[in-house]
């Protein structure tokens, strides 16, 4: 049923078209046209060194009698350490970063000092911070085994980041000491919003804080939190320069991106990388699409 | 059985002193009005009487007892706020029942309070809705209720009504009087409108600038002001204030002198003011009658307001001095009229230079 349009909806959807397009073209170019070569690549046994014989193999790199992605128990380590990377850094981010906004939205004196000096962390290129982390937590001249030593705390240097058992740990800890306050800035704005009313209310009331807490403050800024958990995730799932400036290619903290790019250029696979990186643009897609159909739904409950 | 007794309150931000010693005694079942202009304190005091703001000095006990380091939920008061303060994402039902639990009232015993509440404010059909989804009227209902299921001893109103429309601020003052009566509560209620004032109190405290101007019931404040401050607060328009000089007094009375103009009033017990002493003169404009028999003071008519039920005459005497008289029914006077008109004998108010009732 095709309604009749009036001249200015029409007009105005001309004007809309308009000013959407450089930004339409841009994307195609930047983002589109990769991303459709990439997915032709992984259908293809392009190799980095002689791109031009690439040959159309279909599902191979993919499923294949000699071994494709999704028979590399490799492949199948970095998902896992993707997701485990994801879920411990932004778990303790929100926490983390719940408690700081809290903080940062009692009124105090120098508030606004505290406020710029908490985004530092992530103001800095994440590059620079790896790199800085990665000196201190060196396991002979770094500053971190130096003063633990001072401290009596351990008996000889740790490997923070080669040791096995640690790598995994140190790369979340220096994750958490980056994004922790990026969180908290997104709860912050949440927490602003909420009426200072009924927070009177609820001490007239004699309501104890911890329930207020939880009763109150939770369920109100519940979307706020869900869209920083959401765009956090995003991230934390194609985590890349991180992990790799710390612990290069280790199998103990490689994630997709890492695995992708190890294909890509050290193996020189390009089908293969290429196949990985689908895989991972994959994931990451059906994630956003279903936190947007659950967000949806949450919206239209209320 | 609950008085509320304020004695020298003082409330000071860092160094800025805005509260400068209230006394005030509310007895149990009054309804005391705190009015005044914005800016003059009245929200401060009613939330230092609930624990909202700290007390710098001085001493308020509820029911006889201390209560100065007391958190709110302590004071026995229960508090409706001017943007109601609800909790947007629970129901009426959890809105008004979230105070409850946490003072360890069984199931049973909340719901039966709080639907006795909804009843009495009508919201039971609305016991599942969300504030969002009622209007401001039935939101302010709402938070009523959840003042009443706590059983305060004392109802603090902060500006309730003034963000209704004026239909619905009419009707809410009308439940607000009958919910009174019903609970013979006692009541704080802070309000910058005259007419919620004069119609709800059964005492009416005056603030200006942090000190009580005026305490008493509305009559008694309306028609026997302290000082100018009060007497061109309440009423509307205003009471009209005239700068004049005294004259000789006789039994009883004072010739006052504005100008080539001079008559005569009541001193009305008080001491006779000396010769020549600057005066102030006060009269509201109900009590100025235009064309009488025996009207005396010459005017001039500068505009005319038709209210339908009355109508206002804003006049210039020859002195300069403006006067607004109010007259029943639509005007038959336009501008530029030349008028005579009479003072009400009785109603001339006298106030000294500094603005103080001159009083027996």
């Amino acid at each position: 049923m095709a309604r009749p349009q009036s001249e200015l909806l029409r007009a105005r959807t001309r004007t809309a078209w308009v000013f959407l397009a450089p930004m339409l073209i841009v994307l195609a170019l930047v983002a589109g046209w990769p991303l459709i070569r990439t997915i032709w690549f992984s259908f293809t046994d392009a190799n980095l060194g002689k791109m031009s014989q690439a040959k159309f193999i279909g599902f191979e790199n993919y499923y294949a009698s000699f071994g494709g992605i999704l028979q590399d128990p490799d492949w199948w380590r970095s998902v896992w350490n993707t997701v485990w990377f994801s879920v411990v850094s932004v778990s303790i981010e929100t926490v983390f970063g719940m408690i700081v906004a809290l903080l940062l939205n009692v009124d105090f004196k120098g508030r606004g000092f505290v406020r710029a000096a908490v985004l530092v962390p992530w103001a800095i290129p994440t590059i620079v911070s790896a790199r800085m982390w990665g000196w201190m937590l060196h396991d002979q001249f770094g500053i971190i085994n130096d003063m633990l030593e001072r401290a009596h705390l351990i008996s000889g240097p740790v490997a923070w980041t080669a040791d096995p058992r640690l790598s995994m740990w140190s790369v979340v800890f220096v994750d958490v000491w980056k994004t922790t306050s990026f969180m908290a800035l997104l709860i912050l704005a949440g927490l602003q919003l909420l009426p200072s009313d009924c927070y009177e209310a609820a001490r007239v009331d004699g309501i104890s804080p911890i329930k207020v807490f939880f009763r109150v403050t939770l369920p109100l800024i519940w979307p706020a939190l869900i869209v920083a958990v959401v765009f956090r995730s995003l991230d934390a799932l194609r985590v890349f320069d991180l992990i790799y400036v710390l612990t290069s290619s280790a199998k103990e903290t490689m994630t997709m991106s890492v695995y992708a790019r190890q294909q890509l250029v050290d193996f020189q696979q390009v089908g293969y990388g290429s196949a990985a990186a689908t895989l991972l643009f994959l994931i990451i897609a059906a994630f956003t699409a279903l936190t947007l159909i659950a967000t949806r739904s949450r919206a239209s409950e209320g | 059985m609950s008085t509320v007794v304020l004695k020298d309150i003082r409330k000071s931000f860092g160094n800025f002193e805005t509260i400068h010693g209230v006394d005030l005694t509310i007895n149990d079942g009054d309804f005391v009005v705190l009015v005044g202009p914005s800016g003059c304190g009245k929200s401060t005091l009613l939330r230092l009487i609930a624990g909202l703001e700290d007390i710098t000095s001085g001493e308020l006990s509820i029911d006889g007892r201390r209560v100065n380091a007391d958190p709110p939920s302590k004071r026995g008061i229960a508090m409706v706020f001017q943007s109601y303060a609800l909790y947007p994402h629970m129901n009426v039902y959890q809105n008004m029942a979230f105070g409850l639990e946490m003072a360890n009232a069984t199931k049973a015993q909340i719901e039966a309070k709080v639907k006795d509440a909804a009843a009495q404010l009508e919201l039971t059909p609305y016991l599942t809705r969300l504030p969002r989804q009622l209007s401001g009227g039935q939101r302010q209902r709402v938070a009523i209720g959840r003042a009443i299921v706590r059983e305060p001893k004392v109802f603090l109103f902060d500006e309730p009504l003034s963000n209704l429309d004026a239909g619905l601020r009419v009707q809410m003052r009308l439940e607000l009087a009958r919910l009174h009566r019903d609970l013979k509560a006692t009541t704080v209620y802070v309000t910058h409108d005259q007419v919620e004032a004069m119609t709800l109190a059964s005492k009416i405290v005056v603030l200006n600038s942090g000190n009580v101007e005026q305490i008493g019931a509305p009559l008694e404040i309306y028609n026997e002001p302290a000082n100018v401050f009060v007497a061109t607060f309440l009423g509307s328009p205003r009471m009209n204030i005239v700068p004049i000089t005294a004259g000789t007094s006789s039994n009883g009375r004072l010739v006052l002198k504005s100008g080539d103009i001079a008559m005569s009033a009541p001193l009305r017990g008080a001491t006779p003011p000396a010769e020549g002493t600057a005066l102030q003169m006060g009269i509201r404009p109900e009590h100025i009658t235009i064309n009488a028999d025996d009207a005396d003071v010459p005017g001039k008519v500068e505009t005319i307001e038709n209210l339908g039920e009355s109508h206002l005459a804003y006049l210039r005497l020859p002195s300069g001095a403006a006067l607004v008289a109010r007259g029943e029914g639509a005007a038959t006077l336009v501008r530029g009229d030349q008028v005579k008109v009479k003072l009400t004998d009785a109603a001339i108010r006298l106030f000294d230079a500094k603005g103080m009732a001159l009083r027996a």
